[in-house]
Order: C-alpha cells, then structure tokens, then sequence
C-alpha cells in the first residue's frame, strides 16, 4: 500500500464524516439539545483526528482533536448546543473541508482562517475554565507528544528493568542493497535487545532510495561489545558507533540524530518529497473513484458469466448449422437475442455502478441555503425529498453548479424578509424545497421556494426598456421564461452581492444543455418560483433513432421525440409571421425541415413527402421533416466538443451497428436553430413581443 | 501458520494502515468495524478454531464501544488468553485504567506508527 493510498482512504473517510457532521449541525439548529445528535458529531470528529494522525494531517488532526473537546464539554454540560458554537462548528466544518482539499499545504489565506478559527476554540475553552476536566493543557496540543511520550514510556520501562539503552549509528558502503543491509542489521539488533526507535523510520529504510546511514535507540542488556561485533559482522556495513546513554538523555541525543542525519543524507532528505507529490496525486485520482456497493459488481459478473454462456452457445450454434435448415437458423437467432438481452442488462448494471446518490450534493446545498439566509436576515427551513435518487457521478458534479446557482436565487429573490411575510400573511420562515426523483428515463430535480414569485411587471418593465419587448404587447408564461434565461436579463432591483448581477440564469441553462437535460421555470406571484431540470440518467448512452435526410444518416434522442406522422399535401400552412405550422389534434406546432437547418440536400422538401418527427423540449413542440426513419438504436456518445467545440444542434457523434460513423442532434438548440430559421436570420430575440420565443 | 492479529476500529483510515502495518510485520490480519461485529467474527473465528494472538481495540466506536467489547471477551474463558491492547487517541489516565479495569493487557496510543506497533505486538505475542 502506498501512503497515497491510505490518504485516499483517509480523505473519503473524513469527507463522509464531514457530511455527517453537517447533516448534524443543521438538525442540532432545530433541536439544539439533541444529545444523541451530538454524540454523532463527537464520533465523527473523534474518528477524523484518528485517521488525520494516520494519514499524516497535522492540522486537520489538531483542529479536531480541538473540536472533539468542546463537544465533550457540551456532553458533559448537558445544555445543549449554543448558537455561537454551532455557528463555530460550521465555520469549522468549512476549513477542515479546505484542509482536506488543499492536503493541509494551506496558503496563507487558510493558515490565517485556521489561526483565528483555532484562537476562537480557544477562547472558548477557556470561558468553560481549567476546571473543566477536558482542558488539559497538556493534552493534544502537539500530536507528536503523543509519540514522544510513547517512546518515553517505552524507554522508562526497559531501563526500569534495568535494561541499557545504547544509541547505535550504523553506516552501509553505497551501491549496496541498502534496505536488505538495514533489514538484516534490524533483525540482529531485535535479537539482541529491544529496538525503541530507527530513524529514517522502517518504511524509508526498506526503500532502496533511502541514506546510506541509519541510528537506533536500543533498549539490552549489557555486552555493548557484542551488539558491534554482530552489526559489524553484517555484509557491507561500513561502521559502526554505539553509545550507552542515559535513558533520560536518550530522546534528545537520539532528535539531534535526526536532525543531524535527515537532512544531511542525500537520500533521506529526497524521502519527503516523493511523499509529498503522492499526496497530490491522491487528491487527483480521488475526483475519478467511487465506492461501489459489492452487491452491484456482484450483479454485473454474474451477468457477464451468463454472457459468456450464452455467446458460447451462439458460436456452437453457428458452426453446427452452417448453411442448415430454416429451423436451425431460427434458434440462431433466438440465441443471438438472448445475447442481446444478457448485454443490455449487463450494460445497464455497470452504468448503475457509476451511479451516487444526490443526498450529499443536496446536503451542501441545505448548509448553503442556512448561510445565505443568515446573512440576509431571512429566515428559511429546507425541506428535502429524495436524498436516495441516484446518478451518474459526472451528471452529479456537473449538475453542483447551476443548482447552486438555483438556490441562491430562490433564497436572495424568492424568499421575503420575515417581516415582509408576516404582513403578507405567511409564516416568518420561508421553505426552500429540493427535490429529486425518476421519471420516464430522466432525472427530474425541483428546487424552490415559497417567496415572492416572479414579479412580471418588474419583468416587462425590464424587456421594454432594453427593447426585447413591445410596448404594452402580451407577455406570454412561456415568453417570460424565455427572458429571465437569456444572458443579461435580471429582474433584481438592487444587485444583492448574492445574485441578480444579470449573469446567471443563462449560465444555468447553458451548462444544464450542455448535460443534455432541459430547465423549466414555473411562478406564481405571491406563492413562490420552482426550477424545474429535467437531466438523462447518463451521459454517455443514450437510446436513438436513426433516420436519413438525403446521403445523410442522424440520430435523435429517443427521448425527445413524442410521436412521427405523415400529412397530406396542403396540411402544413404558412403563417404570416410565424413562418410554417402544422395543426396536430388541435394543437399548433411549428414546422420545418432538418434539411433546411443543416443544410443537406433532400429526397423531399414537401412536407407530404417524407415523415414528420414531432420534437419535444419541455413544453415546446416542433415538426420536423426528415427523409426516412431507419430505426431504433442505442448508441454510445463520443463528445466533440474537445475537437470541435460547441456545434449547435449537435450533441456528439457515434459509431452505429453498421459501422458508419453518425451524428447525434442536440435538441434544444436544434429548436433554436429552427426559430432562427423560420425568422430569416432576424435576432430570435426580437419576436419575444409576439409570444411565439 | 501466521500468527492472527483481530483489529477492531470504526475508522476505515485506522483499519487499514494496522493492517497494512501488521501484513508487513508477517501477521495475518482479520478486522471489525464496532464491538458487536467483533464479537460475532471471534464467534466465527472459535467455531473455525482459529483464535487471534492478539486483539487490538479502539475505545471509542459505535454500536458497542472498546470498553464493553473487552469485558465481553474477558468474560468468555475461551479468550482469557488472548492479550487485548485498547487504542486510544487520549492519553488521560482515566481511560487507561477504564480500559485496564475492563481486562485489557496494554493501551496503543493513536498515531501508531509501524515501529512501535510491531514491537508492542512482538512484545505480547511472542
């Protein structure tokens, strides 16, 4: 195991004991004398300072360890959790998180933090008095006492037995297999008396990138000539010193040797370095894993074992009945289907192994939303549904941002001071709601608040003075959210620090589009605003269907297509400003052709003639004329964007089962490109006043 | 056969680099997370008739603390034997002599390192 290893052990450790504590602290806000509630924060931070020491986190270990005593005092006193300490503990929360992330090398920004945080705990120790059985001067405030005291402790009871204590210097010739030499000089030494201390440490001697030299703190009897004579005799050892010395003097003679040695033996003082970037590595590789549920991998092997089985069978099958009857060729095929199903299955369990649950991310998101009501003097309760919804990892770390982005709205521009509510009728506190759960192959998330609601006076005021809307011209549901997603649109009438400085909803959209999900907004003034983002279960496979304009083969979303039908000539009308539109069931449906947005020439240019995929995106629908419908097809995505960049109403390419390479269409800005389209190259933004954006 | 060593700490980081320390020192290593599973493994361990050498216990865990786990053990004669060292992060004397009192044979001060736990080790298990 390589120390990199343990740190990422450690550091997922101490991240789910973070979260628990979190998840406490804001419980504990509510029920501030929860004793079982700060049971499990003391548990927490007691199995972070263990580990901390372990892995080698100083700091994170000290700050703590110094955490764990003020929630013994709190224990012990039995009153509760204060608001100051709670607010303490947060901030706690925060730094030791920033610790972790930075692996402790703090930049002086977190040496100053954690040096006030640390003042702070201190101060609060020392209200509670020295009488407080918790605060001990001595206790903790240097990790490495312990240790220190450890080996003191070791060292008072053999000489107490009345053993010697010799400090031993042992040089190897270079070039030689210095950790074998070491190892073979340990082994004799053991044999002869008991090892209190080696410096370089085991671990380093045993790498051959070690110093040629080592010293050892050795508790035996007498017979100091002996132990040199069995080192000497040793292969390849160059000298030997050995000291009797006072037990008392034997820690501080035996530091100097590591000050003197470490730094002066070329291959020991390379030693922490190594160390170092290993911990760097470990914060890199951590990002990529996850912790899978043994349960899950059992399923995906136990399906590749029937895949296999199968795919033998197949083969057997085939070469038995080469050119055989009909029959023999059906229960081929029969064979090959159960392949088919076995895969898929198989398929979809390996993408479930990727998948986490959002609960932690909504955690954080909970914590955010107490902070920033905090310092707004608002005050809110967030209310939780569908913590065990899980997804993809890349959707969920992608997905953080524009969902923060969310909840600050809702709790800067949603939610009313307390007094404002009152006088409005409504409880002081405001409800921020997140919510998360599965619908019809997607993942849906709702985040929102029971505030004010969007203001659409304060919306068309806003479109009509930077000129996106006519003057007294109706204002559309669907219009108005068409305006607050566009880039530079902000309803807020003071620029909060928070939100509202007009770059955000546009943001939100776009990297909510760039997940291949969709965003809806849904208001009511007086009663409250609610993000609605509807997101796919992954990233990477998708079910399409393949069709065909002119040479061209393209894939659509499965997803995004709600039905095909063929018109008669004459069915599609054109409308004067509105461009082409189909009426389907009553309903009113813009049209046009996919040839026409790409640019492809065509087997058909009339609607009459090829087949109409009817396009859905949230609450817009949209004809499309395209060639012919070859099938269905579940293709995996290869992103293009790292060679391309963002080509609009394009998703991505992939390779189909006939070997083509193939282009999958982005929906929404297909729909994009379509009003553009249909508007002649004018601004789409302009024709907001129309009610048709 | 390889000596057995019976690890037992809530804390994934502490299970591992024991292990990881003991493996090395030529142990073979079986781990628990809390009390109550460390009781049903030594169950399981007897009925294979494969006692540890030694257990190393932390104080502090959930479900059954280091405190009552060690007085369950002692209170079977089957592991009267067994050296039991208590792991601890807090070198107050209270708890040492909570852990004595409870029948362990000697207290392991967190952060161990390699050195010092394989001596302590060699020292019972020897």
């Amino acid at each position: 195991m390589l120390d990199s290893e343990l740190i990422n052990i450690f550091l997922e450790e101490a991240e789910e004991n973070l979260q628990a504590v979190e998840e406490g602290l804001l419980m504990l806000e509510q029920q501030p004398a929860d004793g079982e509630l700060i049971n499990v924060l003391f548990r927490a931070m007691h199995t972070i300072k263990g580990g901390a020491g372990m892995a080698g986190f100083a700091q994170v270990g000290y700050l703590a360890h110094q955490l764990e005593n003020i929630l013994a005092r709190i224990q012990q006193d039995g009153a509760g959790i204060g608001e100051k300490e709670l607010n303490l503990f947060f901030s706690a929360t925060d730094l030791l998180r920033k610790l972790l992330k930075e692996q402790e090398d703090a930049g002086e920004v977190l040496a100053g933090q954690l040096a006030g945080l640390l003042q702070s705990l201190e101060q609060e120790a020392a209200q509670h008095g020295p009488a407080d059985p918790f605060i001990d001067p001595e206790e903790g405030m240097d990790l490495g006492a312990f240790v220190e005291n450890y080996d003191a402790a070791k060292l008072k009871t053999a000489s107490d037995g009345g053993a010697t204590i010799y400090l031993v210097r042992v040089s190897l010739r270079p070039h030689c297999f210095k950790a074998i030499r070491a190892y073979m000089v340990l082994e004799a030494t053991a044999a002869f008396g008991e090892i209190i201390k080696v410096t370089p440490s085991t671990t380093v001697l045993e790498q051959e990138s070690s110093g040629n030299s080592f010293a050892m703190l050795v508790a035996g009897g007498s017979g100091t000539a002996a132990l040199q004579k069995i080192i000497a005799g040793i292969s390849e050892v160059e000298s030997v010193q050995l000291h009797a010395v006072a037990p008392a003097e034997a820690l501080r003679l035996f530091a100097a040797d590591e000050l003197v040695e470490l730094p002066t033996t070329e291959g020991v003082t390379a030693a922490p370095a190594p160390a170092a970037a290993s911990k760097a590595a470990g914060s890199d590789t951590l990002a990529g894993t996850i912790r899978v549920d043994t349960g899950k991998l059992e399923k995906i092997l136990d399906h590749v074992a029937e895949l296999l089985i199968a795919q033998s069978r197949v083969k057997e099958l085939a070469l038995k009945n080469k050119g055989a009857s009909r029959f023999a060729e059906a229960s081929l095929a029969d064979a090959f289907q159960e392949v088919d199903k076995i895969i898929r299955r198989l398929q979809e369990d390996v993408m479930n192994a990727s998948m986490v649950p959002i609960g932690a991310t909504f955690l954080r998101f909970q914590r955010l939303a107490r902070d920033l009501a905090k310092e707004l003097g608002k005050e809110l309760e967030v209310v939780i549904s569908g913590r065990e919804t899980e997804l993809d990892k890349k959707v969920i770390e992608q997905i953080a941002d524009p969902l923060q982005h969310l909840i600050r709205n809702c709790v800067d521009h949603g939610l009313e001071k307390p007094e404002t509510r009152l006088a409005m009728g409504k409880p002081p506190q405001g409800i921020i709601t997140l919510s998360a759960f599965h619908r019809e192959g997607y993942i849906v998330m709702e985040i929102g608040d029971d505030g004010r609601g969007i203001d659409l006076d304060a919306v068309r005021a806003k479109a009509e003075e930077k000129g996106l809307l006519e003057r007294g011209a109706p204002l559309s549901e669907e219009a108005v959210q068409q305006l607050l997603f566009m880039p530079g649109f902000s309803t807020a009438k003071e620029i909060s620090g928070i939100s509202g400085r007009g770059v955000g909803l546009d943001v939100v959209t776009n990297n909510i589009r760039k997940l291949r999900g969709s965003i809806e907004l849904f208001s009511a003034k007086g009663q409250g605003t609610k993000f609605v983002i509807k997101l796919p279960l992954t990233l990477a496979i998708i079910d399409g269907m393949l069709i065909r304009v002119g040479q061209e083969r393209l894939i659509i979303p499965l997803t995004a297509i709600s039905e095909f039908i063929r018109v008669r000539p004459g069915e599609v009308r054109q409308v004067e400003g509105k461009g082409q539109i189909l009426s389907l069931r009553k309903e009113y449906i813009t049209y046009t052709g996919l040839y026409r947005i790409l640019g492809i020439t065509p087997d058909f240019t009339e609607a009459s003639g090829g087949t109409l995929v009817i396009l859905q995106d949230g609450r817009k629908k949209m004809a499309l004329l395209v060639d012919e419908i070859i099938g269905q097809e579940q293709v995996v995505i290869k992103s293009i964007r790292e060679h391309l960049g963002q080509i609009p109403g394009i998703a991505g390419t992939t390779i189909v089962g006939d070997g083509r390479v193939t282009i999958i269409l982005d929906i929404t800005s297909l729909f994009r490109l379509a009003r553009q389209e249909t508007d002649h190259g004018r601004p789409a933004a302009k024709k907001c006043g129309s009610g048709d954006c | 056969m390889k000596k057995l060593i019976f690890i037992v700490d809530d804390s994934r980081t502490i299970r591992t680099s024991l292990q990881y320390m003991l493996e090395r020192g030529g142990y073979e290593v079986v781990a628990a997370e809390n009390g109550l599973e460390a009781i049903q493994q030594l169950e399981k361990l007897t009925e294979a008739t494969r006692l540890p050498s030694m257990i190393i216990a932390d104080i502090n865990m959930p479900l059954m603390d280091g405190i009552v786990l060690i007085k369950n053990i002692r209170e079977q004669a089957v592991f009267n034997a067994i050296p039991i060292l208590a792991l601890t992060t807090e070198h107050r004397e209270q708890k040492k002599l909570a852990g004595k009192a409870a029948g362990a044979s000697g207290w392991l001060m967190k952060p161990v390192k390699a050195e010092q736990l394989i001596a302590v080790v060699e020292k019972f298990v020897k």
